[in-house]
């Protein structure tokens, strides 16, 4: 009995050894096979990197195959026609939940683990290479007005803008409007026909409650999304959230104009024309139970691909009068850069010239995420034209007032963060506009301040 | 009805509560799994699919290389449970039955490590396993896994359920300390070798902070990780999400399956002492 | 005499080699693993780098991390949290455990036992999506039974307050399992022959239960007691998944504001110290547990 017992036991430990020296040895091959990720120490990259190299491009846009499988084709045409300095583009992806700390180990480490990777300046700049002079260059001729912001830090370029059309635009259910006796093609123009035509829209249960709202507002998710979504209606009010010039945010936080804009959302509430319990605009929207949202371009896509029978239109966001319209411009857009400390900075800047040397690709690229491109020239192809959100983003883009370009500093998230907290503040009743929004200022203000 | 009847309908009924609160969300989580996207949309929520279909399924399993994480998973966590089974059991003996300086404050070391948050160590960890070059292999995944904490305090618990004089006897009996470890103690906490290894297994399937940073390679990922691909920036596509999760519980459910009357028979097995 | 106490001695020596023999792998593992980068962790907590430099600032950190009201209101979130999802997985695990020891039939012993581990199989993260699904206030099937039966729509992980409540359910669920586990193979090892001598005294099951059971299965609670109190206190995903620290940060525990500092705001020497003031905590509240709670048993 102890006998079978002793071999029993040896037998288990032998084949964890046998297991664990087959999986380092399985372990090594692996990271053998593509040259790209490893883990040695730059310096030995560099003095290896002899002959083509292979690109790692790390995405933290995960759920997009098809666009990062277009970005590896066109990696593979690239090192057909360089092949003594590429042998091709691997692609990288991040999934979105998590990135963040992802990407800060992985870039922070000092150790090469990706060529180009995908990131907001703002945040990555420190482990960006500054692009080259010419190329920088390029980028802001060719790239859509309101775009030449993002990329930048500081007023250095790191990268180029890899998608547009992230800005807040009306869409308005054209049946209910209809039905509640409006022209949809007649749209609210300034943000009190808004309130007025969502007020006839919202549709009410037996017991009072909304049914369907007039108007769809963003009410849940982190502070940070919170501002993002609502600071077009905010600027709209000639509000702000604060100016890094002089490093303040008391008087432009919670300055009289932004206090209206964030009164106006909570309005809405309080008039009992929306709630916080329809959901997130879009999935509202698609399913009929929000009359109108603002959102950015991609939700065409998503509305025609999940909720094709919901017949909608879509327009500029609303003006106050009296105050500049809004145009475009977010809180968090993406660019391409590249990674600092990666031995292949130079292949890297050459394939992204290549990529959107040829326009087509950041069409392509674009079509399969479902945005809008960056590049000025591709706004006169039908892919755009055809868009049903076309003359809207036309007239946006008209639009010269994008105060979103002045907030891209380092600490933008926590700002936001702050921001947006508050304004959560008030939509749930904790607090005041005033009192939420001067603390919001005192709070950004330390922030801004610090050393 | 006697006293007896009612007790046994009493627990019997209690019993079959617990089994739907622990098994309804997984067979929710499989009929989400047949609905379509804009099935599972509707309101007001439909209970059954409208077909059981799988094109979730297949959709799944085109977009990401499902099969590559579970057996990804399966491997860390087979090797985690062997490697802490061992480790921990020698560390619960030593302590459990032996005197040495300093050996509550090295316990004491153990257990604290329990408590600190993953997040807060993931950066410089990172760093120096990125060190050796162990991104992106399963050695590299698979270390900071290799030894529970939870399951040092397990054993040396276990261990002390062993009577000392079992443990003289066969010292007297001239036989070495390695020996008397594995002939004699280690047979003798049997359930808590299960339960380690069950519980082990489980705790390393589940792992997703520390696989997500250390690996970088699409066929590298374990399954929590895999499963995130279908979340993405905006929304969840809930029916391709369940799908996937199925798929994953799909290995252990079979093991259960098969290693059942096993994993029942040998936690009983300590049972009646005495 | 003095050969013995020589003899003794050896013998003592020796099996205290032996002894630390027997715990250096686990030692020599955790110090090199979590020891090191704890250290790092802690270090980093002093100081402050701005623009690749690193430079000490004494407590500097610590006033602007407990500064920040949020930071507050996370740890209260956080022992909320905590108060509901570990005591009622405690006392559940007890009850899911006696039934796998008491109950006569083996085949519903076996489902108990599988059902109660299945959910741990499912990873939090998928679990968390799955109960986010179940709660979600339109298209969820929480609220359509409870349409069935009258109750009105809840709003679950869009309410202010039943947001932490329904997060610990999802804690619970994969929980319980877990504990029930452990205290099994205690039961399994209280030998019968006490529960013989119960009866010939003529003790009734609940007062052999009380008087018997709990007191020798007594190390296993407080074990099972410390670690689910360890685990609601380290919530993340569940939160980061389903409602990222919302309604108007309403379930925001201090693991998402340690994330939020330090991988969001780039803040990672105030992530630090959320760290340390999260080990302090614990590590009190787990020695008293340990040291309070626990009487050696005979056995």
């Amino acid at each position: 009995m102890q006998k079978k017992r002793v071999k029993r036991v040896i037998c288990l430990l032998a084949s964890v050894a046998m297991l664990m020296s087959l999986l380092t040895g399985c372990g090594e091959k692996e990271t053998a096979q593509t040259e790209g990720s490893g883990s040695e120490p730059v310096a030995e990259k560099e003095a290896a990197a002899e002959g083509p190299v292979r690109l790692v491009y790390m995405t933290s846009w995960e759920d997009k195959t098809e666009y990062n499988e277009y970005v590896a084709e066109v990696g593979k045409k690239f090192a057909e026609e360089n092949p003594d300095i590429c042998s091709g583009v691997d692609i990288l992806p991040v999934s979105y939940s998590g990135y963040e700390a992802k990407f800060q180990t992985a870039l922070a480490s000092g150790t090469y683990v990706c060529d180009i990777f995908q990131g907001q300046p703002q945040t990555y700049h420190a482990f960006a290479d500054p692009m080259p002079e010419e190329f920088a260059d390029w980028v802001d001729e060719n790239v859509v007005d309101y775009l030449k912001a993002i990329g930048t830090y500081d007023g250095v370029r790191y990268g180029i803008p890899q998608e547009a059309g992230n800005f807040q635009q009306l869409y308005i259910n054209v049946d209910m409007f209809e039905e509640a006796g409006l022209d949809p093609n007649v749209p609210p123009k300034t943000f009190a026909e808004l309130k007025e035509m969502a007020a006839k829209l919202t549709q009410y249960n037996d017991d009072g409650s909304i049914k369907v709202a007039g108007f769809g507002i963003r009410y849940s998710g982190e502070g940070q999304g919170i501002a993002d979504k609502n600071l077009s209606t905010i600027h709209s009010f000639g509000g702000k959230m604060f100016d890094p010039e002089t490093d303040t945010a008391s008087g432009l936080a919670n300055s009289p104009e932004t206090i209206e804009g964030v009164k106006w959302i909570k309005s809405l509430l309080d008039d009992n024309i929306t709630n916080t319990e329809i959901g997130v605009p879009e999935t509202a929207f698609g399913q009929g139970t929000a009359a109108m949202i603002l959102r950015e371009s991609w939700v065409v896509g998503y509305l025609e691909n999940n909720a094709p029978e919901i017949n909608f239109k879509v327009y500029p966001i609303p003006v106050v009068e009296g105050q500049e319209a809004v145009g475009a411009g977010n809180l968090f857009p993406w660019a391409h850069m590249v990674y600092k400390d990666s031995p292949n900075k130079e292949v890297a800047w050459k394939f992204l010239e290549y990529l959107y040397a040829d326009a087509e690709n950041d069409l392509n690229m674009n079509i399969a995420a479902g945005y809008l491109p960056v590049l000025k020239e591709n706004y006169d192809t039908e892919y755009v034209k055809s868009r049903k959100d076309y003359d809207s983003v036309m007239a946006v883009l008209d639009r010269g007032y994008t105060p979103c370009s002045d907030y891209y500093v380092e600490e933008m998230s926590e700002l936001s963060a702050i921001f947006g907290n508050a304004i959560l503040e008030v939509l749930y009743d904790e607090s005041t506009p005033e009192d939420a929004m001067n603390y919001a200022a005192e709070q950004m203000d330390i922030v801004l301040q610090e050393e | 009805m006697s006293k007896k009847m009612r007790n046994k309908i009493l627990m019997y009924t209690i019993t079959i509560l617990l089994v739907l609160f622990f098994l309804f969300p997984l067979f929710w989580m499989l009929l989400t799994s047949c609905k379509s996207a804009e099935e599972i949309l509707r309101i007001p929520p439909t209970i059954l699919p409208d077909r059981f279909g799988v094109d979730n399924y297949k959709e799944v399993m085109t977009r990401q290389p499902i099969f590559r994480f579970i057996a990804n998973s399966l491997l860390i966590s087979f090797v985690s449970a062997a490697f802490s089974v061992l480790i921990t059991a020698m560390a619960g003996y030593g302590f459990s039955k032996f005197q040495f300086p300093g050996k509550e404050i090295m316990f004491f070391l153990i257990l604290s490590f329990l408590i600190v948050p993953f997040q807060s160590i993931v950066v410089p960890l990172y760093k120096w396993v990125t060190k050796f070059g162990l991104t992106d292999t399963y050695t590299g995944i698979v270390l900071p896994l290799l030894v529970s904490a939870f399951g040092v305090f397990l054993m040396r618990q276990g261990m002390d359920t062993i009577p000392d004089d079992l443990i003289e006897a066969a010292r007297i009996d001239g036989s070495g300390e390695l020996k008397t470890f594995l002939l004699i103690v280690f047979p003798n906490v049997k359930a808590f070798v299960a339960t380690q290894v069950i519980i082990k297994f489980l705790w390393s399937w589940n792992e997703f902070y520390w696989p997500m940073v250390i690996t970088n390679k699409p066929e590298m990922k374990v399954i929590t990780v895999g499963i995130q691909a279908f979340t993405s920036m905006y929304y969840t596509e809930y029916n391709l999400v369940m799908a996937a999760a199925v798929l994953s519980i799909l290995p252990m459910a079979i093991m259960f399956a098969v290693f059942q009357k096993g994993i029942v028979k040998a936690v009983a097995m300590s049972g009646v002492k005495g | 005499m003095r050969q013995k106490k020589e003899a003794y001695r050896k013998y003592s020596r020796h099996k205290a080699k032996a002894g630390f023999l027997f715990v250096l792998p686990a030692v020599l593992y955790f110090l090199i693993v979590y020891t090191y980068p704890f250290l790092e962790t802690i270090k980093m907590s002093f100081f402050k780098t701005k623009d690749g430099v690193s430079s000490f600032v004494g407590l500097k950190n610590y006033t602007s991390v407990f500064a920040d009201r949020l930071f507050w209101q996370s740890g209260i979130q956080t022992l909320k949290m905590t108060a509901i999802a570990a005591p009622i997985t405690v006392i559940l695990a007890i009850l899911v455990a006696v039934l796998m020891d008491r109950l006569p039939s083996r085949k519903m012993r076996s489902v108990l036992q599988v059902s109660s581990l299945l959910p741990m199989t499912v990873s939090l993260i998928a679990a968390s999506l799955i109960f986010s699904w179940i709660f979600d206030p339109s298209y969820g099937i929480a609220n359509r039974a409870f349409g069935a039966i009258g109750i009105a729509k809840q709003g679950f992980l869009t309410s202010k307050i039943q947001v932490i409540p329904t997060l610990s359910v999802i804690t619970i669920w994969i929980r319980v399992g877990f504990g029930a586990t452990i205290l099994l193979a205690g039961l399994q090892s209280i030998p019968s022959t006490y529960y013989e001598a119960a009866k010939i005294d003529g003790a009734t099951p609940a007062k052999a239960f009380f008087k018997i059971t709990l007191p020798l299965l007594n190390s296993q609670i407080v074990l099972v007691t410390i670690t689910e109190i360890i685990f609601s206190t380290k919530t993340f995903e569940q939160v980061y998944i389903t409602t990222s620290g919302g309604p108007v940060n309403c379930s925001r525990t201090l693991l998402i504001h340690l994330y939020e500092t330090a991988f969001k705001f780039n803040k990672y020497e105030e992530a630090s110290v959320i760290a340390v003031f999260l080990f302090v905590i614990l590590l009190v509240v787990s020695a008293v547990q340990w040291v309070v709670l626990r009487n050696k048993v005979e056995y």
